[in-house]
């Protein structure tokens, strides 16, 4: 179908069509009768999350623009729209379990994640500064008022703030970065960009600089990550495994697009992220030493986990999409199961972010403190757990990116020791004997099991079994145009 | 000087700064300060203010300001569509009309809350 010189495929508009009508129906649901169980909006909410995921299987493997190439679904794409998917089923399921997560607003709570995720599967497939503008603020205005429906709880609030100020001037950032890119390079398309990237000039030069301030502020990566462990400590606990892992891969496919896109082997515009990935990786791990909250842990992880990610860059070799892939993919699996294990063990208070709770926690809770190890282990990086093997693709990477691949190394590695410690502690601290803890953790229910028994497979099979993510590699390979 | 035309923008960007720069920090140097009562006072278009400018006022006003953004643009971006219905034909009117029930859902979602009663 085309209008007035613009193409538009609704095929591969389709996942996001599907996505908003379940985010409208959770809406009109919800306004039908004040007597709808919570359960049932939720429901609503995973059911349009498998019909998107059912309008994307004709989109494997294929390579298709829209909108006039504003717009692509390919292989890559289609990677991080799975991932989304996920995420968003896995948040859901993990919100339905209490209402003090959704502030007695589940339609309005859930449709807002739905509409996040749409943001983010515009984001994957962006192809051109506006639309690229137009997901990260979907995106980002969403979780704004996510982060802060919590409200009875001050942190909540403060979170939210912090969020929506800060988040603003990463916005500010990138949109007069985009509008300096559009001056030096006379378009608004990345090839248009790459062209002028091709003999950079001063404009172009401050444009990207402004660009990768946005995106990096997004990302959380140092010297941006300061508002990352006050919000996540903050926000409900669905909506905080919901940003570091959707938000991450959304931001993500962003930057990997631009600098595959863009930039090729050996570029200097991309010397600065390196150097920010190095002091992510830096100061996310020695930041995590001392915090006594598992929410703010994973905050300071997730900054860490970050800079790991910018590593599969390194060299912009098409090998490193694949680890960036493998590397978030196995995040996404680890990161949610422990999300889901606190979910579990949350009653409602606030002491189950507390880590001085977890002591201990073996003797009481076999499975769940085995689980939260298991995951534990993967961020860290142990063999046989799906981190470990995420991170020699990583160090792969780096020594094909030249000096700045070899620093990056040097801080993977160092940084994994660090988190050896971070990690390690808190695992002995369940397996230790707990004499005169106050609180306890105790909660019980079917819907994060099912998360908890998911991720810690995904971070198992990945783990052992590299090679079955790996058997699509050379689909992986190819992934961006 | 090379005729480059972001040159111009330079020149510009550099005439705004030094401007601003000036007519901000001149005064400060050579005024006399003789403050009264009134000159003190938080400036209302000349109606004498009756509360502290910086005082706490209901969050609803957001609410309303906020409803009345969306709504705003919604009448902006009406005008010029129904300027050009005609060249934009059907597939104009039913882009329009998805817009429109789009809309409509969130409109009936805020009422339906309570979002316009001021409680």
């Amino acid at each position: 179908m085309s209008f007035q010189g613009v193409s538009i495929s609704w095929p591969v508009l389709a996942p996001i069509v599907a996505l908003t009508a379940g985010g409208l129906l959770v809406l009109l649901v919800d306004l039908a009768s004040k007597a709808i169980p919570r359960g049932v909006l939720y429901g609503i909410g995973v059911a349009s999350c498998v019909a998107a995921f059912v309008t994307m299987l004709p989109l494997y493997g294929q390579e298709q623009v829209t909108l006039n190439g504003a717009f692509a679904s390919d292989r890559f794409s289609w990677m991080f729209d799975a991932l989304l998917l996920l995420t968003l089923a896995v948040t859901l399921v993990l919100s339905s379990l209490r209402k003090a997560e959704d502030g007695g607003n589940a339609g309005a709570y859930a449709a807002l994640l739905i509409f996040c995720t749409i943001g983010g599967f515009v984001m994957a497939g962006a192809d051109n500064l506006i639309i690229i503008f137009l997901g990260i603020e979907q995106l980002s205005l969403a979780l704004y008022v996510l982060a802060g429906t919590g409200f009875p709880r001050e942190a909540s609030q403060e979170a939210a703030l912090k969020y929506v100020l800060l988040g603003s001037l990463a916005s500010g950032f990138l949109i007069f970065g985009s509008a300096l890119l559009y001056g030096a390079s006379g378009g608004v398309s990345l090839g248009a960009i790459a062209r002028a990237a091709a003999a950079p000039q001063g404009l172009f030069v401050a444009g990207f600089a402004l660009f990768l301030v946005g995106l990096s502020f997004k990302l959380a990566l140092t010297p941006f990550h300061t508002w990352a462990p006050d919000v996540y400590e903050g926000s409900p606990l669905a909506i905080t495994a919901y940003m570091s892992v959707a938000v991450k891969a959304a931001a993500f496919a962003i930057l990997a697009r631009v600098a595959y896109t863009v930039f090729g082997h050996d570029s200097v515009a991309l010397i600065p992220l390196w150097g920010v990935a190095i002091l992510s990786m830096l100061v996310g791990n020695l930041g995590a030493i001392r915090q006594t909250n598992l929410k703010r842990l994973l905050g300071y992880s997730s900054i860490a986990q970050a800079g790991y990610i910018v590593v599969a860059l390194a060299g912009v070799s098409p090998g490193g999409l694949a680890a960036m892939l493998f590397y978030l993919t196995a995040y996404a699996f680890t990161t949610l199961g422990a999300f889901a294990v606190m979910a579990l063990l949350g009653d409602g208070s606030d002491t189950y972010a507390e880590l001085a709770s977890y002591r201990g926690l073996f003797f009481r809770r076999p499975w769940p403190a085995a689980a939260m190890a298991l995951f534990f282990f993967s961020l860290a990086g142990i063999p046989a757990t799906a981190g470990f093997y995420g991170k020699v693709l990583l160090l792969q990477q780096a020594f094909g990116g030249g000096p700045w691949g070899i620093g990056m190394a040097i801080a993977l590695v160092f940084g994994t020791l660090v988190s050896f410690y971070v990690y390690g502690k808190v695992v002995w601290d369940m397996y230790a004997p707990a004499e005169g803890v106050a609180a306890v953790p105790s909660g019980n229910a079917l819907a994060p099991w099912i998360a908890v028994v998911a991720g810690a497979a995904g971070t198992l099979v990945f783990g052992v079994l590299p090679q079955l993510f790996y058997a699509s590699q050379p689909f992986l390979t190819a992934a961006v145009r | 000087m090379p005729a480059s035309p972001w040159t111009i923008i330079a020149i510009y960007f550099i005439v705004a700064l030094v401007v601003a720069g000036v007519i901000s920090i001149v005064p400060g140097i050579f005024t006399r300060k003789r403050p009264t009562k009134e000159k003190l006072e938080s400036y209302e278009c000349g109606v004498p203010p009756t509360s502290e400018f910086l005082g706490r006022f209901p969050v609803r006003f957001y609410l309303v300001a906020m409803l009345f953004v969306v709504f705003d643009v919604e009448t902006a971006a009406f005008y010029p569509w129904a300027v050009k219905l005609k060249e934009l034909g059907l597939f104009g009117f039913v882009e329009m009309l998805t817009f429109i029930i789009v809309l409509g859902i969130g409109y009936a979602y805020v009422w339906k809350k309570g979002g316009f009663s001021w409680r």
